[in-house]
């Protein structure tokens, strides 16, 4: 547990704005990715919004004993969740994917071509649907860009057994895309 | 969940104890994911090519365009500025009328009388049990009518200053 952050966690509840920008500043590209991988395109910054205010209004129940980056995750997933829950109360429960939209606003913005796009929405949508020790596996690695070894030890388990799972995890989400690609 | 390697065939294990020949894909499979988020290519064997073209699609959808905007980071940090502001606002808020002297008054009073029906309830009883022509029963329920008066007059001497 990287008690740095929980130090300045329990100094922001105190009423540290200083150390809830610090919190802020070091989490924002992590959080940004993680939701950016999960949700369409439109939509990002609205929920990443949504998770800072929620990080604001739930910092009093903040336990020092937790670890922060679990507990901000879990607000992340929490706010994701809600974000869906919401989008299919609205249009009736589709799966999570790039829209048209998405796909023609980024393209006229010049970033990533179509075909990248499409990719980026299966994946996106094969990702939403692996079980969660497989997404936390793959976030850990390629957002958080954890070593295997950091992985095994926030996980408490074997470098090998992290190995394993995250083999485990890449292979599911490949059998996904396949699946969902006929 | 029976997932199996396309190529090579084997099982992928669910428990955290893999085979040798598994065991050698995963850390040949985790060599070739840190050779690849450094930046660095490496040729993936046969057995993983498939999953090495899979973490390659990874390491697209989490590095492009995957960073916030610095007019987005401007909007978020005024907002969360107002936010923070707003909640310290609205805590400073509860803990003044907390600390009011109204609201002392009034939870004083409150937990005066739990206590003052607290003790009716224990001392009652045992009045009940012990006026079969005992002195002690006397003597209890004495003690709880001045306990009551005591408090109440403790009460109202509060709420008077408090005026």
């Amino acid at each position: 547990m990287d008690t740095q952050d929980e130090n300045l966690a329990l100094q922001a509840k105190l009423g540290s704005q200083e150390a809830f920008t610090t919190l802020y500043n070091q989490y924002l590209n992590k959080v940004y990715s993680r939701v950016r991988s999960r949700i369409p395109f439109q939509d990002v910054e609205d929920v990443v919004q949504d998770i800072f205010i929620a990080v604001i209004r739930s910092l009093d129940g903040f336990e020092q004993r937790a670890a922060f980056g679990t507990w901000l995750y879990t607000i992340v997933n929490r706010q994701i969740a809600d974000f869906y829950r919401k989008r299919s109360r609205t249009i009736g429960g589709q799966t999570p994917t790039l829209s048209l939209d998405d796909i023609e606003r980024v393209a006229d913005s010049g970033i990533p071509d179509r075909d990248a796009l499409d990719e980026q929405a299966q994946l996106q949508q094969a990702l939403a649907t692996l079980p969660e020790h497989y997404q936390d596996v793959i976030f850990m690695r390629y957002v958080d860009k954890l070593t295997f070894a950091e992985i095994a030890q926030r996980r408490g388990q074997t470098l090998e057994a992290v190995k394993s799972l995250y083999r485990r995890a890449v292979q599911s989400l490949r059998d996904t895309i396949g699946e969902k690609a006929y | 969940m029976n997932v199996h390697n396309a190529n090579h065939n084997l099982p992928l294990p669910e428990t955290s104890e893999p085979d040798e020949a598994g065991r050698q894909l995963d850390d040949q499979f985790a060599d070739l994911t840190d050779a690849l988020l450094a930046g660095r290519e490496i040729r993936a064997s046969d057995n993983l090519r498939d999953l090495a073209s899979t973490a390659r699609q990874l390491n697209r959808l989490f590095n492009e365009n995957s960073q916030p905007s610095a007019a987005f980071r401007t909007r978020l940090a005024r907002r969360l500025d107002s936010e923070w502001s707003q909640q310290r606002q609205e805590r400073f808020n509860w803990q003044a009328r907390l600390r009011s002297r109204r609201v002392q008054q009034w939870g004083a009073l409150a937990a005066a009388l739990l206590v003052l029906i607290g003790a009716a309830a224990v001392f009652g009883t045992e009045f009940q049990t012990n006026t079969a022509g005992l002195a002690g029963g006397t003597v209890t329920a004495a003690f709880v009518i001045m306990a009551g008066l005591f408090v109440l007059a403790l009460i109202g001497f509060g709420l008077r200053r408090g005026k």
